[in-house]
């Protein structure tokens, strides 16, 4: 028994847990060691069965175990790895609530003793040891997390080191080279094998060494000093050659460092290949002076300046153009240049360009050239040059001198809207103004006058002393015409002698009339043409905005009404507009229509005047005279529809009517004995039928049309169908003549009568004019030049004949004044065709010889 | 090789312990929480086997577990581990401790993990032969591996397992090495109860 005792006792001191169960799994024993960390009393286990002293070991693999170990007798071993604390013990140590589970490891064996078979359980506290290994587990997963770091720092950093574009060397204290880098082999050639046979010497060259001696001592020096330890040492970037494997010289730039690890120090060098930044530089140097030689030549000028504008380089172009020196570089902006007037605006319009990091591109004026003292038109164009980073370090440009250019433009703007000849406004230009000034008027409620003006006469003077006189005379009449008005008002050359002035700077309408005298008077003093003075006058034309038109058109049209009324009332050299021109133009208007109707319907009838000889009576002319016979107005004469024809530009179509009707009277008449065999009718052609260029082939058609004697016809021209043009006049009638046709000069004695016509142009008979009869009886000085007029005549060879004969008084007189021919209501009046028929049959017709016939 | 024992003698033996595999891949997926598979690659005698595939873990240190069977035939069964993953399958296996011995949490592992396999074996065994076997408690044993099969029998069975823990997708492989006497327990003869075979002793530590 005590042995037993003793037994327990040494069990009980154990220091591990000893468990006892018999075959049925109760329990025999437990030890003291696993009462006090179970916290249970042997009396609460003694003979239970291990589930009911442990509950939580049901389907544990201890119970398993255990259950082997009786049956099978399995020897078993729990370790704490896949067992972690099965039965529930605790640190008998433990302070108040906090208590530690045991980590156990336990043994389970079968035991025979006798005939029956236990199972005997041994538990080990392996706390500590758990403790202990979690311990070691974290610090072995530190340290695996340690040397993954580093692992992958040195990965990274030798990545970096291989990836670098410079060449890394570190060489050790002797010189050697311990490491090397990728691009250390590409620059030099070695291999990194080669490289631990490589020194810094190889390096450098011995020729390197001579000229690079200073270097050499400085990298020598560094290298001493570091190896020294000398912890100030910093020696700044060294450039100078390295050579390769190959021989070939590589300009580089060295930075050195140290790095000392166990008293070792090694030289770490960053080797930078300067070969690219040398080629660059050169690239760049050629590239500069290929610019400043491009600059020099260049035709425009080219400057730069740094970002706040101040000029800094120009080329000699710019300096001409803008007038600069060399000296005023550095100091002056490129806008301190341009005009003061545009200064700032375009300064403005830079900034803006700048800030949109748009290009800039104007044109503007610069100020006024010091040495030629004119102005200078430029386009600039500038450009902004941007470092790495994007910001503005400067500007670039041109200057492109276009003052020509814009000269011409000036000029070609000034011949689109201005007179070559008189440099007044154009027709263009007036139309433009007109529009402005109804604008201006309308918005202002204001008025003004348009007057239109054209030159009496100044056809004659360009007939008579030729273009370039009639030119003198428009320059002469411009520059009156400039005088006469202020310069407000806009003076406009509209086309040949016409002219029109815009008033806008007038009061009340007698400021219009005050500004016409003027320019009348202006005008009519006599022009020096050169050789000889000249007279025009003018007739001026007046219309106000807005109470008589509003729109340009109609104040133009009113304009002119106005003028040709004026032209017409001969007595008025200036006419204000009123509506009744209106009614006027629109009369002449429906005149003008008419005339071209009645010319289509043949509503124009000839009715023939006689003419007789003063001495026998016989009927030896018949003047051909035209009338109208209106539809509503009647018979019209030639005064009320001539001028109409004449504008209506259809006169010589009416013309060659009146000749082919004469024509074919004529030859109807040729028939008739009692009318002498020199009978002839005579027509009237005016100026512009006369001087209308193809006249005769006109009238010889018609001849041949209507196949009429030649000889039959007298045409009565007026001088002032050879005023305008002699040379034309004579070669037509000439032309004439030698067909047979006969030439009679009316209206002599009436305004311009020259009887040197008589001398030089085939004239066979001289009409006195009918005003110098009918005031024979009256006035005793128009019968001596009637008496003259005869005499002359007829010493010329001439026959005479005198119009408008309405008394015996007046045919007595000029029978026995010995006129040839005499005509006039006392004889007979104009009658139509069948009339005259009549009137020959009552008559006796003689053929009156004319002397001296030409 | 001469073996004693003919093939027919060892193939029960060989059943027996097939089974008994099988059987320990449920206790052994008790153990590690989640499925493992265990499956015999290569069955032979050791003698053959020899080492002939090249494989250098020969030398490398290695663990064993011996336990030894007592009764009427004295002989032992070995479970080696010549393969260094079957430590990343321990929980508690503390890695990166370098070159140093391992440590005793995990060898208590080990130990466990041989121990319940062949203990699972071991429990086929007994209930076909029916005999008195007794076995003794694992003992582990480390260190090169030739040196430690250096005196097993060169007629043992040789077993070599696969075994693969599938939700940690590890696999490593085991030798069992069994002494081919054993097979005379399985012997109809011999089983329990037939010879009256005296209680043997109880191997202890």
């Amino acid at each position: 028994m005590q042995g037993f005792i003793k037994l327990k006792q040494v069990v009980d001191s154990l220091d591990c847990g000893v468990m006892l169960l018999n075959a049925t799994l109760k329990v025999i024993y437990i030890n003291e060691w696993i009462y006090k960390r179970a916290d249970i009393h042997p009396h609460q286990t003694d003979n239970s069965h291990l589930l009911e002293a442990f509950p939580e070991l049901k389907s544990t693999r201890f119970y398993d175990c255990c259950v082997d170990a009786v049956k099978l007798h399995l020897q078993s071993f729990l370790s704490n790895s896949f067992n972690p604390s099965p039965l529930p013990l605790y640190d008998p140590n433990s302070v108040g609530n906090e208590l530690y589970r045991l980590q156990q490891s336990i043994t389970i064996k079968s035991r025979d003793i006798g005939d029956e078979t236990y199972c005997e359980v041994v538990i080990s506290d392996v706390t500590a040891s758990v403790i202990k290994e979690c311990w070691l587990k974290r610090l072995a997963n530190a340290y695996r997390e340690e040397s993954l770091t580093r692992k992958l720092e040195q990965t990274q950093l030798s990545r970096i080191i291989d990836n670098t574009a410079d060449a890394i060397l570190v060489f050790t204290h002797t010189g050697a080279i311990e490491l090397a880098n990728s691009s250390a082999e590409d620059l030099f050639g070695y291999t990194r094998e080669e490289f631990e046979h490589v020194h810094l010497n190889d390096l450098l060259s011995k020729d390197q060494i001579k000229q690079n001696a200073s270097v050499y001592d400085r990298i020598m020096l560094y290298l001493n000093r570091a190896l020294d330890n000398d912890q100030n040492l910093n020696l700044p970037p060294v450039a100078t050659s390295l050579s390769s494997k190959d021989g070939r010289k590589v300009p580089v730039e060295i930075k050195f460092s140290t790095s000392k690890a166990d008293e070792r120090i090694n030289i770490i060098t960053v080797i930078r290949d300067r070969t690219n930044e040398i080629e660059s530089e050169r690239i760049f140097r050629e590239s500069e002076n290929r610019f400043k030689t491009l600059a020099k030549i260049a035709p425009v000028g080219i400057f730069r300046t740094d970002s706040n504008g101040v000029v800094r380089y120009a080329n000699e172009t710019w300096l001409q153009v803008t007038g600069c020196k060399h000296t005023d570089l550095h100091q002056l902006t490129w806008h301190d240049i341009i005009e003061n007037e545009e200064r700032d605006q375009v300064r403005q319009r830079w900034h803006k360009s700048k800030s949109n990091k748009l290009g800039f591109n104007e044109e503007f004026c610069l100020r006024t050239h010091e040495k030629t003292n004119k102005k200078t038109w430029v386009i600039g164009n500038l450009m902004a040059e941007y470092d790495v980073y994007k910001n503005i370090i400067g500007f670039v440009g041109t200057f492109t001198d276009i003052t020509q250019q814009r000269l011409n433009q000036e000029e070609i703007e000034r011949m689109a809207y201005f007179d070559a000849l008189t440099g007044l406004a154009n027709r263009r230009y007036f139309k433009s103004n007109l529009d402005r000034q109804i604008k201006l008027s309308k918005r202002s409620q204001g008025m003004f006058a348009l007057m239109a003006l054209d030159l009496n006469g100044f056809k004659s003077i360009n007939d008579t002393f030729g273009h370039d006189a009639g030119d003198k005379v428009l320059v002469e009449v411009a520059k009156r015409l400039t005088a006469c008005v202020r310069e407000s008002n806009v003076i406009s050359r509209i086309g040949g002698d016409e002219f029109n002035i815009l008033v806008s700077d007038y009061d009340q309408p007698k400021d219009l009339i005050h500004i016409s005298k003027r320019i009348l008077d202006s005008i009519k003093a006599p022009i020096d043409v050169g050789n000889d003075e000249v007279s025009v006058s003018t007739s001026i034309g007046i219309t106000i905005y807005p109470g008589d038109a509003q729109s340009p058109e109609q104040l133009i049209k009113n304009a002119d009404l106005a003028l040709y009324s004026a032209k017409e009332n001969k007595r008025a050299f200036f006419e204000f507009f009123n509506p009744t021109m209106n009614e006027k133009a629109e009369a002449t208007m429906l005149l003008e229509k008419q005339v071209r109707v009645a010319l289509d319907e043949d509503q124009f009838e000839i009715y023939y005047q006689p003419i007789i000889a003063a001495e026998s009576g016989e009927i030896c002319r018949a003047e051909a005279l035209v009338r109208w016979r209106h539809p509503d107005n009647g018979l019209l004469l030639p005064a009320e529809f001539i001028a109409p024809l004449e504008r209506c530009r259809i006169i010589h179509e009416f013309g060659l009517e009146i000749i082919r009707k004469v024509g074919e009277f004529s030859k109807e008449l040729s028939d008739i004995k009692k009318l002498s065999g020199d009978f002839r009718i005579s027509i009237n052609m005016s100026p512009a039928q006369f001087l209308e260029p193809h006249f005769t082939e006109k009238f010889n058609a018609c001849q041949k049309e209507v196949q009429f004697d030649w000889r039959k016809i007298e045409v009565e021209v007026t001088e002032k169908s050879f005023i305008s043009n002699a040379k034309h006049a004579d070669k037509v009638m000439l032309e004439l003549q030698s067909y047979g046709v006969s030439f009679a000069l009316d209206d002599f004695g009436l305004g311009y009568a020259s009887l040197t016509h008589l001398t030089t142009l085939p004239i066979g008979l001289v009409k006195i004019d009918r005003a110098f009869i009918a005031s024979m009886n009256n006035n005793p000085k128009n019968r001596d030049i009637v008496l003259a007029i005869i005499e002359a005549t007829q010493r010329l060879g001439c026959a005479v004949a005198a119009e408008g004969v309405e008394s015996e008084e007046q045919k007595l007189f000029l029978e026995r004044s010995g006129c040839d021919l005499l005509q006039g209501f006392l004889i007979a009046k104009p009658m139509p065709q069948s009339q005259f028929l009549d009137f020959v049959d009552d008559k006796h017709s003689t053929v009156v010889s004319i002397k001296n016939a030409k | 090789m001469n073996s004693i024992y003919k093939h027919n003698d060892t193939q029960p033996l060989e059943n027996c312990i097939t089974q008994g595999l099988a059987n320990s891949a449920a206790t052994i997926s008790k153990l590690f929480g989640g499925p493992v598979i265990l499956a015999i690659t290569e069955q032979s005698l050791y003698g053959d086997y020899e080492f002939s595939t090249p494989h250098d873990h020969v030398t490398k240190p290695s663990h064993l577990i011996r336990q030894s069977i007592a009764g009427d035939t004295l002989a032992s069964i070995l479970l080696v581990f010549p393969d260094e993953k079957i430590l990343q399958l321990l929980p508690g296996h503390i890695d990166h401790l370098g070159d140093e011995s391992t440590a005793p949490i995990t060898q208590e592992a080990l130990m466990e993990l041989g121990n319940t396999l062949l203990n699972t074996c071991l429990k086929t065994l007994i209930v076909q032969a029916k005999s008195n076997i007794k076995l003794s408690s694992p003992e582990l044993e480390g260190g090169i591996l030739c040196e430690l099969l250096n005196s097993y029998p060169q007629d043992a069975l040789f077993f070599k397992i696969s075994l693969r823990c599938q939700n940690r997708n590890l696999s490593c492989d085991l030798w069992l090495l069994i002494d081919t006497s054993l097979a005379q327990h399985l012997k109809p003869e011999n089983r329990y109860g037939n010879r009256g075979v005296d209680k043997c002793k109880v191997l202890s530590n």
